[in-house]
């Protein structure tokens, strides 16, 4: 490993760099960040309405294109296409060029292919809305939407490939392994799955089980990296420390590699396919916990007795929440693996539960927290509001906290003990989660409100309506006479 | 920026091509290998389906021989001739109740 890069070149001369990568890549990485927290308040809406039919199917009247089937389905996809994957590609790209330091040369490339994508993700929605949707869980998009998604993904992907290969030095910063694998592994799990389901002509079932595989496999092989990469990307940037230990980054690195592949099937227990494909994958999704464990405790390594750096930045804040999300993440889906558990969870909304903690718990809040840091230092102007980033932070922890106990726990399992008393109606067992779904209708309206605080604020820093200053927006509780921000001047790109 | 001697033309382009050919790689393996893993495949529903059509198709055969033996239109006028010919007997008397 070569030593320190750069260390003969002057801070000033660091500062241009950053500086000029963050211009050649201003327009992108705005687009995707403000038009994926647009789907995510798409996504929050509607699943409002699905939550809200589940328990009242009058709500909303009998149009069909409300009904629950279509719009629980409309929901799911919004938020991992619409959000997670614009949110993935604004963070990927971004982060890439910093660690290689390379400006972006293919800016209009990467432009032009987020608008096709977002003009994807509409048109398949609104075929979902229509009910000419697939039918198939975390793959609702119509068929022939795959391809284009695939060719777009290209179109924005292949120059953090590039920006890898000719970075300026050899040291390979632990973000930039989960970042390479992130933009490896997402197009074989796409290409596999959506061949699998959508072009060979297989038998049914194993239709069933690529499919259940994919919803793992873009979870563990493309979220988690993704978020994992942003986190030991701002934890060590803005505590001013190195990572505690790259070996045990690494090694995390090559067994999720190893053992996420592995795991997804668990979800069909007892259905006839071969029985070692579930069982393997129970126990695939149980081992995952170990590199989730190693990474976990290389982060807060880094962080030890930097508690008050974590509470004053909003970026830290969230990629340490998000963190702790993965963790539970991890260790919730090691539960529910476990065969006894599958027996009652298994028929229950557990596994809507876990991709929400998934997705939102963890994944969304690291990326809450890198845009946090990145659109200052591409817009060159601060967040203007304290308090609305205040909002946005506890409304969506207390939002996540809550759908964690009313969907993913204590609702699922209350559901499933009730369809195991057969001895009672299946009504009984509905009557039994109504409590968690009218909870969780209220949750998602408070999450909703955090999301619309985040989307205005973060338009006004695509208007370019921050503030000017060099002092960044901390959450701290400084009532001086120049106010908490400090005396306004010209931002720097640290 | 100040120069980086790994930037260069070649690498940029490879990388290009390497990285889309590594993004399909598992699409063109899976459609070479799928189609060919499947040919020659016996559906044990299949087999059975093709053994159940050559019994029904051996019953019509022998149906449809046994009928031309015989036109049915041709054999009523026969039939009805014969019982006309006969005298009636008297059937079994039941048993006294």
């Amino acid at each position: 490993m070569e030593s320190a890069p750069d260390s003969h070149i002057p801070s000033a001369e660091h500062g241009k760099q950053r500086a000029l990568i963050d211009h050649s890549l201003r327009h992108p990485v705005m687009f995707f960040f403000t038009s994926g927290a647009a789907w995510l308040a798409v996504s929050l809406v509607l699943a409002m309405i699905a939550t809200m039919k589940a328990h009242s199917p009058d709500f909303l009247g009998n149009c069909s294109a409300l009904n629950y089937g279509r719009v629980f389905p409309a929901h799911l996809n919004t938020l991992i296409y619409g959000w997670g994957l614009q949110a993935a590609f604004g963070v990927a790209i971004w982060l890439m060029a910093r660690l290689s330091r390379q400006e972006s040369r293919s800016s209009v490339a990467i432009l032009v292919a987020g608008h096709v994508w977002n003009v994807l993700v509409a048109l398949g929605t609104i075929c979902i809305l229509a009910g000419k949707g697939s039918g198939i869980y975390w793959m609702d998009f119509p068929e022939f939407i795959w391809a284009p998604m695939l060719a777009t993904y290209a179109a924005i992907a292949i120059w953090s490939m590039i920006h890898f290969r000719v970075r300026r030095w050899q040291h390979i910063y632990v973000s930039q392994w989960f970042l390479l694998g992130a933009i490896i592994w997402f197009p074989w799990v796409f290409l596999a799955a959506n061949l699998f389901v959508h072009v060979f002509d297989i038998h049914p079932l194993m239709v069933t089980a690529s499919a259940a595989w994919f919803r793992s496999a873009l979870m563990l092989l493309f979220f988690v990296p993704i978020g994992v990469a942003a986190a030991f990307y701002l934890v060590p940037k803005i505590t001013g420390r190195a990572v505690y230990n790259y070996s045990l980054s690494q090694v995390a690195f090559w067994l999720l590699a190893g053992l996420a592949p592995w795991a997804g099937m668990q979800v069909l227990m007892g259905a006839p396919i071969p029985t070692f494909m579930p069982f393997t994958s129970a126990a695939a999704t149980i081992a995952v916990v170990i590199p989730v464990l190693a990474l976990t405790v290389s982060l807060f390594k880094t962080l030890k007795g930097k508690a008050q750096t974590v509470a004053h930045s909003p970026s830290l804040r969230f990629t340490v929440a998000g963190v702790i999300g993965l963790l539970s993440y991890a260790i919730f889906g090691a539960f529910l693996a476990r065969p006894d558990m599958i027996a009652i969870t298994q028929f229950t909304s557990a596994g809507y539960g876990l991709d929400i903690v998934g997705l939102y718990g963890f994944f969304s809040l690291t990326m809450f927290g890198a845009i946090y840091f990145i659109v200052p230092r591409i817009t060159r102007r601060e967040w203007i509001s304290r308090r609305m980033i205040r909002w946005h932070f506890w409304l969506s922890i207390y939002g996540v906290l809550t759908l964690l106990g009313c969907i993913a726990l204590f609702g699922s399992i209350s559901q499933g003990v009730a369809q195991q008393d057969w001895e009672q109606p299946w009504y009984s067992a509905f009557m039994a989660t109504r409590p968690f779904l009218i909870a969780t209708s209220i949750v998602w309206g408070f999450m909703l409100l955090s999301n619309v605080f985040f989307l205005f604020h973060l338009t006004l820093m695509w208007l370019r309506l921050g503030r000017r200053s060099n002092h960044p927006t901390l959450l701290t509780h400084d009532h001086s006479a120049t106010g908490p921000h400090g005396r306004e001047g010209l931002i720097d790109n640290n | 920026m100040d120069s980086n001697p790994r930037d260069t033309f070649f690498r940029r382009f490879s990388t290009f091509w390497f990285g889309l050919g590594l993004f399909v790689a598992f699409g063109i393996l899976a459609v070479v290998i799928v189609p060919c893993s499947v040919c020659g495949k016996v559906d044990a529903e299949d087999k059975n389906a093709e053994r159940r059509m050559k019994v029904n198709q051996e019953v019509n055969a022998a149906e449809e021989a046994a009928l031309k033996e015989a036109n049915p239109t041709t054999a009523f006028d026969k039939v009805g001739a014969e019982l006309l010919k006969q005298k009636p007997s008297a059937s079994d008397k039941p048993a006294a109740q």
